[in-house]
């Protein structure tokens, strides 16, 4: 009996010291976060001060959104130029419809563009794909802002409803950035929105006799909260007036189409026009165009931005 | 359920209250509370397959309460042994031995092969059915008394902290504790877990999953990076699977410390091994252990030829490297590590002797020699093995080192770091620079508070997976 009533001493000491550590990492976290959260939102330069400036400040009559293949080839000052619309880049890189829906929500609070280029890469877009939770990184920065982007939070993952009660949380891996940003002398990452890869294209990161991008003989597994996203994005974007056109830019592989089928069913549905340049013989296996195998360098980007405005054009978007 | 997963850092603590709930006196009732936690645990994954580790308990623990009454007690070993591996042989190397049948049979133009097998392994059967085979190798060399208490020995096998990466208990030392009333609550023992579960955790989110974006990036496309670029990334990997399973084991340990019981070390800082076999001291002891206890010693040890026990050290190895899968990277992995235990016993390598210097030249070395052998280890098959080794040694490669600069290098830098000061720490300086065991509790509170800031802030904290699981 006595040692059980000294074993119960001793487990009120433990519980209550960790309980004490916990409020303390409560405090602690309510401090560093807040003050994490005060650089994050006010870091003007880098990546952080785009995603930033995209979320708080841009207002275009033209939009891109999409993948690091929206990033990083369409070039937003020529289209500006060209299509008499003033354009902006947002695209993502290893981010797709996800980050696009909560950035449409963001910016639909401010203003609502005309037109909407969206950049469709299936992986991110509709098929499952283990590396979508990246796209989450920065939405966590923006928790508590939107009711829509908290609710998209929880649905990828059950239990970020609890995980953001740390404010710490909302950082990680991120926070680093935001610091490095925040005494880097301020300027937009790239000119509106667009920044792409400078150089030639880089013979050893592409498998040269790979067949296509996404072959069919793979199979596709298709992931329904993406699909659920792509068909909110598609009802928000026609909510807030905007005409949505989707694009397939070039691919050094080339791609089987059978991967674009859904994505064809839901421009029938919606009525939407759909271009696909993956597969269009100037482009395909023409090293001249390339980054690497799936990217664009500056001058295929400008090539096919060029095209991709000819096209919008002749279907009389201005 | 894995120890950094966020179900149970829910789960743990009502655990813990509710294991302390019952009176210490009830010592049975706290193990059948962990036995049902046990199973509830691993039933998560795949109810059915709980009748696999109930089966090998049953068979096991019949066999052992057979042998010593029966008086063939070799033919009730081995009827025991060979039905406790049955399903380990069944779900881990049916296709392995299947392919290789296949294979060896169209060399004489026979075509012949089985069904292959496509169900998931049961998690943990590597390490619940070693550990149930050392409790049966035991009892028949007499090194360990017959448990006739089905709980105790059920739990035995399937406790959960180390039911599914190990450590590989010894029976000797698990069910003494599980027998015996263990005070109501062992206060120095439940701080000590906390600290080791900090730590393992720390090893796991900030250092390993952190590597495992590199080190994942370059070998699934390994024949788009340099030769140096693969060169650093096997380093990396070193260093990936050590935190992993280091830190896993720790976690491993400091739970069951929390809960009052003590498991066996697995790891003592492998990297500042001056020889391979003193390599194999300090890395993932517990499996070492028992392969020197149950193969290397039944072979005839160091106490035979020197032919023989170069014979010995190989087979030992090789059983190593297919224990950790069914697969021939494994098996060269281990065939390479025997072989450099074999030369390095073959020149007198094995005892350090020497200055400083010199003991820092055996480190490199041995590290190196690891790393050689951790390409088949990490690569899906031999000819992508062979292909990381071609082009570490194509000099015709750029000598560029491909990083991926943020935020990933930063914070792999600084897991790195602060894993390598410690163990430095532990290793050549015990007793100094205390900081979770200082006598200030402000220095002790101001290192676990910053260490769960890093890990809230530069944790890998969506990975829900450990290497050694797969195992």
């Amino acid at each position: 009996m006595m040692d059980q009533a000294k074993g119960y001493r001793l487990m009120r000491s433990f519980i209550v010291k960790v309980a004490a550590c916990l409020l303390a990492l409560v405090v602690l976290d309510f401090v560093v976060g807040s003050a994490l959260d005060y650089v994050s939102s006010h870091v003007t330069s880098g990546e952080a001060g785009r995603d930033n400036y995209i979320s708080d400040s841009v207002a275009a009559d033209l939009l891109i959104m999409g993948s690091s293949k929206a990033f990083r080839h369409y070039n937003a000052q020529m289209m500006t130029d060209s299509l008499g619309l003033s354009c902006f880049n947002c695209g993502e890189g290893a981010c797709g419809i996800l980050l696009a829906y909560a950035r449409l929500q963001m910016i639909g609070e401010r203003c609502h563009p005309k037109h909407i280029i969206y950049e469709v890469t299936p992986i991110y877009d509709y098929l499952i794909y283990d590396e979508s939770q990246r796209a989450l990184g920065r939405m966590k920065l923006h928790y508590g802002r939107i009711p829509a982007i908290d609710s998209l939070l929880w649905q990828v993952d059950a239990t970020q409803s609890y995980k953001m009660w740390s404010r710490l949380y909302r950082h990680n891996s991120s926070c680093l950035m935001d610091l490095i940003s925040l005494f880097k002398s301020s300027g937009q990452e790239g000119v509106r929105g667009f920044s792409p890869f400078e150089g030639t294209f880089d013979a050893m990161k592409v498998q040269k006799d790979a067949p296509l991008q996404y072959d069919r003989k793979m199979g596709y597994q298709y992931d329904s909260l993406k699909i659920k996203y792509f068909n909110k994005f598609l009802d928000l974007a026609q909510q807030q007036g905007s005409t949505v056109t989707m694009v397939v830019s070039p691919i050094w592989y080339g791609q089987d189409t059978l991967v674009l089928d859904i994505v064809k069913d839901i421009c029938k549905q919606r009525s939407l026009p759909l271009l696909d340049f993956s597969n269009d013989p100037k482009y395909v296996h023409q090293d001249q165009y390339y980054s690497d195998g799936i990217h664009l360098n500056a001058f295929g980007a400008d090539e096919f931005t060029r095209d991709l405005i000819n096209e919008l054009k002749r279907r009389g978007l201005q | 359920m894995t120890f950094n997963s966020f179900s149970f850092i829910i789960i743990f603590p009502l655990l813990f209250l509710l294991y302390y709930a019952i009176p210490a006196r009830f010592g049975k009732g706290r193990n059948l509370f962990l036995l049902v936690v046990s199973y509830l645990l691993y039933m998560q994954w795949k109810p059915a397959y709980a009748l696999v580790l109930m089966g090998v308990t049953v068979v096991t623990y019949l066999a052992a309460l057979l042998l010593g009454q029966s008086r063939r007690p070799r033919l009730v070993l081995t009827l025991g042994v060979l039905l406790s591996l049955l399903p380990l042989l069944f779900f881990k190397y049916l296709n392995f031995l299947n392919e290789a049948l296949s294979s060896l049979l169209s060399l004489a133009h026979l075509q012949f092969s089985l069904p292959g097998l496509n169900w998931a392994i049961p998690v943990g059967i590597s390490f619940f059915t070693l550990q149930a085979l050392g409790y049966l190798w035991d009892v028949y060399y007499k090194r360990q008394e017959v448990e006739r208490d089905f709980l105790t020995y059920a739990l035995f096998v399937s406790f959960f902290p180390s039911i599914t990466s190990g450590p590989i208990n010894k029976a000797s030392l698990v069910i003494p504790q599980l027998k015996r009333l263990r005070p109501y609550f062992d206060y120095p023992k439940a701080v000590e877990g906390m600290r080791m579960l900090l730590w393992g955790l720390f090893m796991k989110v900030v250092v390993a999953d952190r590597i495992a974006i590199y080190v994942d990036m370059v070998f699934s496309h390994y024949v788009n990076f340099t030769g140096m670029t693969c060169l650093v990334a096997i380093i990396l990997f070193a260093i990936q699977i050590y935190a992993d399973f280091a830190g896993y084991s720790l976690m491993a340990l400091g739970v069951a410390r929390v809960l009052g019981i003590d498991l066996t070390e697995n790891f003592r800082r492998p990297f500042f091994a001056t020889s391979v076999a003193d390599l194999w001291r300090r890395w993932h002891i517990s499996l070492f252990n028992w392969l020197k206890d149950y193969v290397y010693i039944p072979l005839g040890g160091s106490r035979c030829s020197t032919i023989r026990n170069y014979f010995n050290i190989l087979v030992t190895f090789v059983v190593s490297g297919l224990w950790h899968g069914a697969n021939w990277t494994y098996v060269i992995w281990g065939a390479m590590l025997g072989v450099f235990m074999c030369t390095e016993k073959a020149i007198g390598w094995q005892r350090c002797t020497g200055g400083p210097w010199v003991k820092l030249c055996r480190i490199v070395l041995t590290f190196g020699a690891f790393c050689a052998a951790l390409i088949f280890f990490r690569m899906p098959t031999v000819m992508d093995g062979v292909g990381v080794y071609a082009r570490i040694f194509d000099f015709s490669l750029p000598m560029s080192v491909y990083f991926d600069w943020v935020p990933n290098f930063p914070f792999t830098v600084m897991g790195i770091t602060l894993l390598f000061l410690k163990d430095l720490r532990d290793e050549f300086f015990p007793q100094r620079f205390p900081l979770m065991l200082n006598a200030h509790a402000a220095v002790r509170w101001g290192t676990c508070l910053s260490l769960v800031v890093l890990i809230l802030l530069t944790g890998v904290l969506d990975s829900d997976q450990f290497i050694y699981n797969q195992f």
